[in-house]
């Protein structure tokens, strides 16, 4: 015996003392195997809720920089080429690729054709954990379907597209560079913010040099600022006629070109989810807006390839943070129609309940008015219902929804340990001289800790899969024929939409977005001599159409509602009844 | 563009049937006759001949976008640069002349835009003349020489290329989108049913079917004119109204989806008209209108642009006001800018000398509009031409005052003065989706009232020239002034100067500074980069100035550890300022140091 093998044989024993199971010989050898390569991959007790043992293991406890997401998508489609399809719309502004994956079942159906759900996240690249929820759920439907009814019945239905970085340039400027939680926000091309004729020559400034903007201070006896008696980190003002210890001199930074004003020309400045055509206004009105619409190239790609999809119905744009389901409209001045409104309502309702500390709120009244945000285009121009989930909340601290302005803090204390934030220290400052950095490191604030991340992913695909869930979806409930004379039949036919979303928004009805839904009777040896639609299975308010009645043109099949169509026909009836509707999807029923 | 391309095709492939049906007994003749005709011309100068023309009668004398292109070829130099600023789905290219001393030097600049609509080609015309009037006279016009030395003019002279070209093609209809495809009336199909050449006159006009209860009715002083019916009148209609066309897609709307493309002049992000006919699928959705804000955005030193279109501002100027002023968006001309408009509309006004232009309103996502309300720049859009209203107009007995028609018989009227056949007689013609109805095509030919016979276009270059030499005198202009620089004993150094706009013109219109476009004039203390400043800080930042004296006091307070004996300097930069500087000695201490 070896001295290996005595080893092995001393874990077999181990093993069998621990689960008091006597295992089977092929699990006991794969287990040995495992521990031989000191591997810890394989789940041997499957934990419900997710994949039992991925073809591609991802640590969703971590975040990822461009170069991880483009693998684990690689990797994906290479280990799932029936489920998901990976391409590149196009590079963003530093040439990195925009990778969108195409997920659904591709063995069943035509994928171009089955109602679809967009996914994009990160179009604020310092909020970092969207990009992971949309990776996530791409993992997750990719892994999760060999074994589950769910996610084999939505992607045989449906089909998802998900672009996990929307601003790939500025992910990498924050996981490489100096920044804040809040930085940046802006894409990377150039921008002479201060329009002084240079360009980005004031960004931030890591005075000591640790990788994070944190804040700066200075000791003044008459400041209006003292340390929290707790929490030494965390600035709190003073009292009236108290005299506090320090004033507060903002983030970190100097005035790197000369113009009195501190970091004042850094990333950007543009704010790519200002840049969307619906109720566009000029910067002056809406900081952040660009040139025009969809001027910044990102953006623009996915819109192009949204624009060229009409089957999407339903749409999700991740971004942090405040624990919101937000929908739009952004400006007070819009409104979105009431019929709408009622499926998001329906939606959002049960989106609290998957989301605990997340509120449904509408953005103009309940956030604060955007001006050309992405959530409106999709909405008001593309008429697909979108939502826009803020992640993270203060909630998860301590499970308060009321919490107290130093919970933070005490939460870096008993659970991060001190791990979220920056001691203060003294370094040198050009213009102040003597000063202190400290505080929020970049990776905390907006971010959940490692440890909430996975939960975060979960919950919020959760949701998302929900909403995909109720998108339209038509089928043929009955085909009824009946002759009403020897040479003359009638047809009816009771279409229905078994989920909440309409086959089209109203605002998509009205601006004419998507052509009406198709109800057909094909099939050769007969004539149609008349058709019509009708919301009533008696006929009793009903719309006739002259011109080829043989294809009736439904303009919507309500959420959960049902649209009858009647065939007067000449001749022998035989063929059958397809229905094709755009975000609805297709169905076929012969003829009785 | 492809239906134009086919129907003058086949009217030109009948044409030539019945030319050879005709010819037939002199055959042998005609086959020498050709052969001598091919041999000296090439096919391509044979068919347009039997076409009766190469382009529409309108535009006799007006180039197409090929020779276009020749001409700005021509006027290249090394003050005239030619670069593409993209290109168009047609494979057009978007030229830019650039003209000055320096035409890669980010100098104060005005940016002229030829026709910003399709059908008002005159406008291109028009600013390729100016550009090449102003390369011959570069050296002899004093005005010119002084305007190309010191600032640089944008010359865009066909900003929607493809548009434009449909113009020269026939059947004639008018047109101002490009080549994008569009579903013209929403019904999800594209370009199903354009209209038709139904009398095979190489004009589209209208089309009027005899109705007992029409929409419309003859003019009393000249039948071949129709006015709407005034229903609070009681008046009965005599015909319906129609576009030249068949309803080719059964729809009862006729000849309403040509798939006409994006119009130029409906892209752009000022007052977008969302999901409007021609306006796109979004703002600045077209090459052709993203190439040129994109080439505006990058070119901060624009102070004036000049662009031609049938909206005009120069007779008609924009009207704004104090209450408007108070809007968070803005969508009418600031009073402080209206002023100089103003009054700069009114010397252009006296360099053109006309009168009477008829009113048109900029439509949604006009460029001018953006030019002025989202760009931020002093913006002039000319019309350039209109038909003569008829002299003092006395009040007409015989058709009792009958206002409604009124344009359409000064056109009829001057039309006749000039000998210009721009009216197409109503003509009977058999229509298939009226059959047994009296149907009558006819009407006036496209194109006309908005460009004129080609010898009235040549008097309107040196105005449109001279009104550039005039905003030559109005660019900004910052003087440092009343320098003071003191040194301390203790070496701490108090330098103070005013910084003087002496312009007729504001440093920038109040809607530059609105918008943040306008790039703010940096003052800066050169050599003073690295002290210890106590007041004030290397570069200050300055922002709008009022004409005729508008200032602002700067002053700097800072140790100053002498190393090197170079002197500071004042300077002032910008993209819309020609570069200032002032001299401040160090060698000369507690001596009060003026400018002269």
């Amino acid at each position: 015996m070896t001295a290996n093998s005595s080893i092995l044989t001393f874990l077999f024993a181990c093993s069998f003392v621990l689960f008091g199971v006597l295992p089977d010989m092929r699990e006991c050898q794969l287990r040995a195997k495992q521990m031989e390569n000191g591997s810890n991959v394989q789940q041997v007790y499957k934990s419900v809720g997710g994949p039992t043992n991925p073809k591609v293991p991802v640590y969703w406890n971590r975040y990822h920089d461009g170069q991880q997401i483009t693998q684990i998508l690689q990797d994906l489609s290479e280990k799932f080429p029936d489920l998901l399809k990976l391409q590149s719309i196009g590079k963003s502004f530093e040439g990195r690729d925009l990778w969108v994956a195409t997920i659904t079942d591709f063995k069943v159906g035509d994928a171009s054709r089955k109602p679809g759900f967009w996914i994009d996240a990160g179009i604020h690249a310092n909020e970092i954990q969207a990009d992971e929820v949309a990776l996530y759920t791409a993992w997750f439907l990719a892994e999760m379907h060999a074994e589950n009814d769910f996610v084999q019945q939505l992607l045989r239905d449906r089909v998802f597209y998900i672009l996990p970085s929307l601003s790939p340039d500025s992910r990498e400027a924050h996981f490489y560079r100096a920044n804040s939680t809040n930085s940046p926000r802006s894409g990377q091309r150039p921008v002479d913010d201060d329009r002084d004729g240079m360009v980005n020559e004031d960004p931030a400034k890591d005075l000591n040099g640790d990788g994070h903007i944190t804040q700066m201070r200075i000791r003044d006896p008459n400041g209006r600022f003292k340390q929290h008696p707790k929490y030494p980190n965390m600035m709190v003002p003073v009292e009236e006629g108290e005299k506090g210890e320090f004033t507060l001199l903002g983030n970190e930074g100097i005035d790197a070109d000369g113009d009195g004003r501190f970091s004042d020309d850094g990333d950007g400045y543009y704010d790519p989810n200002r840049d969307w055509p619906w109720n566009w206004q000029p910067e002056y009105v809406q900081r952040g807006a660009f040139r025009y619409p969809l001027s910044l190239i990102e953006n623009r790609l996915a819109a192009d390839f949204i624009k060229s999809r009409s089957n999407i119905a339903g749409a999700q744009t991740y971004h942090n943070t405040g624990g919101m389901l937000l929908r739009g409209p952004g400006s007070k001045q819009d409104a979105y129609q009431a019929k709408d409104l009622r499926v998001y309502d329906e939606i959002g309702r049960v989106g609290e309940k998957i989301l605990p500390g997340y509120a449904y709120l509408n953005v103009a009244n309940d956030l604060y008015e955007v001006w050309g945000g992405e959530v409106d285009w999709l909405h008001q121009m593309q008429g697909i219902f979108t939502f826009t989930n803020e992640l993270f909340t203060q909630y998860n601290y301590f499970h308060k929804k009321d919490g107290t302005s130093d919970q933070t803090h005490e939460f870096d204390k008993l659970m991060l340990f001190g791990d979220g934030l920056v001691p203060w220290v003294e370094v040198d400052h050009p213009t102040y001289g003597k000063v202190e950095v400290g505080g929020f490191k970049k990776n905390w604030g907006r971010q959940p800790p490692g440890f909430m991340l996975q939960e975060e992913c979960h919950r919020n695909m959760a949701f998302t899969l929900y909403h995909a869930d109720q998108m339209p979806l038509v089928a043929i409930r009955d085909v009824q024929t009946k002759r009403l004379k020897d040479n003359l039949t009638e047809v009816i036919v009771a279409v229905e939409n078994q989920r909440i979303t309409p086959t089209h928004s109203t605002v998509d009805l009205q601006q004419k977005i998507t052509r009406p839904d198709h109800v057909s009777l094909t099939g050769t040896g007969f004539k149609v001599v008349m058709g019509q639609y009708s919301d009533d299975s008696l006929f009793r308010r009903a719309n006739i159409q002259d011109r080829k009645p043989e294809v009736i043109k439904v303009p919507v099949i309500p959420g959960r509602g049902i649209v009858y169509v009647r065939w007067l026909v000449e001749g022998e009836v035989k063929g059958q009844v397809v229905v094709d509707s755009i975000k609805g999807g297709q169905a076929i029923k012969l003829l009785p | 563009m492809h239906y134009c391309s086919t129907t003058s095709a086949t009217w030109a492939n009948r044409i030539l049937a019945n030319l050879l049906d005709w010819l037939q007994p002199y055959r042998r003749l005609v086959v020498v006759a050709l052969t001598l005709l091919l041999t000296l011309a090439g096919y391509t100068h044979l068919v347009s001949p039997l076409c009766g023309q190469d382009v529409p009668d309108p535009l006799r004398g007006y180039s197409k976008f090929a020779e276009i292109e020749a001409r700005l070829k021509q006027l290249e130099s090394d003050r005239a640069k030619l670069t593409s600023l993209g290109k168009t789905l047609g494979e057009r290219d978007i030229w830019l002349l650039t003209m000055g001393s320096q035409p890669d030097a980010q100098r104060p600049a005005i940016l002229v835009l030829g026709n910003v609509v399709g059908q008002h080609v005159m406008g291109r015309e028009l600013a390729m003349r100016m550009a090449e009037q102003m390369i011959k006279l570069k050296e002899t016009d004093n005005g010119i020489q002084q305007l190309l030395e010191s600032h640089t003019i944008y010359f865009i002279p066909s900003p929607t290329p493809d548009a434009t070209e449909k113009n020269f093609q026939f059947p004639v209809t008018g047109q101002n989108g490009n080549l994008s495809p569009t579903d013209d009336d929403k019904d999800f199909e594209t370009g199903e049913d354009p209209p038709s050449d139904l009398n095979h006159d190489g004009w589209i006009t209208m089309m009027r079917v005899k109705h007992q209860f029409g929409t419309h009715r003859s003019h009393p002083e000249d039948q071949r004119v129709l006015i709407p019916v005034d229903k609070s009148k009681q008046e009965v209609g005599e015909y319906m109204l129609y576009t030249e066309s068949l309803d080719k897609d059964s729809d009862g709307e006729f000849g309403e989806d040509s798939s006409a493309g994006v119009d130029f002049n409906r892209n752009f992000t000022f007052n977008y008209e969302y999901f409007g006919k021609g306006a796109g699928p979004h703002q600045v959705s077209e090459r052709e209108t993203r190439a040129v804000a994109d080439f505006m955005f990058d070119h901060p030193n624009i102070v004036f642009v000049l662009c031609f279109s049938p909206e005009d501002n120069l007779f008609q100027t924009w009207k704004g006001s104090t209450q408007t002023d108070q809007q968070r968006i803005k969508s009418k001309v600031l009073t402080a800018d209206q002023v100089h408009l103003d009054r700069l509309a009114d010397e252009f006004r006296k360099l053109h000398g006309g009168k009477g232009l008829p009113s048109e309103q900029a439509g949604q996502g006009s460029f001018s509009e953006f030019s002025y309300f989202h760009f931020g720049r002093w913006t002039f859009a000319s019309r350039g031409w209109w038909i003569p209203p008829p002299e003092a107009k006395e009040e007409n007995k015989s058709g009792g005052g009958e206002k409604r028609g009124a344009e359409e018989l000064s056109a009829l009227a001057w039309f006749d003065s000039q000998s210009i056949n721009g009216f197409v007689p109503w003509q009977q013609i058999s229509h298939p989706d009226f059959p047994g109805e009296l149907v009558e095509v006819g009407g006036f030919k496209p194109l006309m009232q908005l460009n004129p016979p080609i010898a009235l276009l040549e008097p309107l270059v040196l105005p449109h020239i001279e009104f550039l030499k005039k905003l030559r005198e109005q660019f900004p202009v910052l003087e440092i002034r009343d320098v003071k620089a003191v040194k301390h004993e203790s070496g701490l150094m108090d330098v103070r100067c005013r910084i003087v706009n002496v312009s007729p013109l504001p440093s920038m219109p109040e809607i530059g500074s609105v918008t943040r476009q306008w790039y703010p004039a940096q003052v800066s203390l050169v050599g003073a980069e690295n002290v210890k400043m106590i007041e004030g800080s290397p570069r200050i930042s300055v922002g709008r100035l009022e004409e005729n004296g508008g200032e602002k006091e700067l002053r700097w307070i800072f140790f100053s550890e002498q190393t090197t004996e170079s002197p500071f300097k004042i300077r002032i930069t910008a993209p819309t300022l020609q570069t200032v500087e002032f001299e401040i000695q160090r060698s000369q201490p507690e001596k009060e140091n003026h400018d002269g």
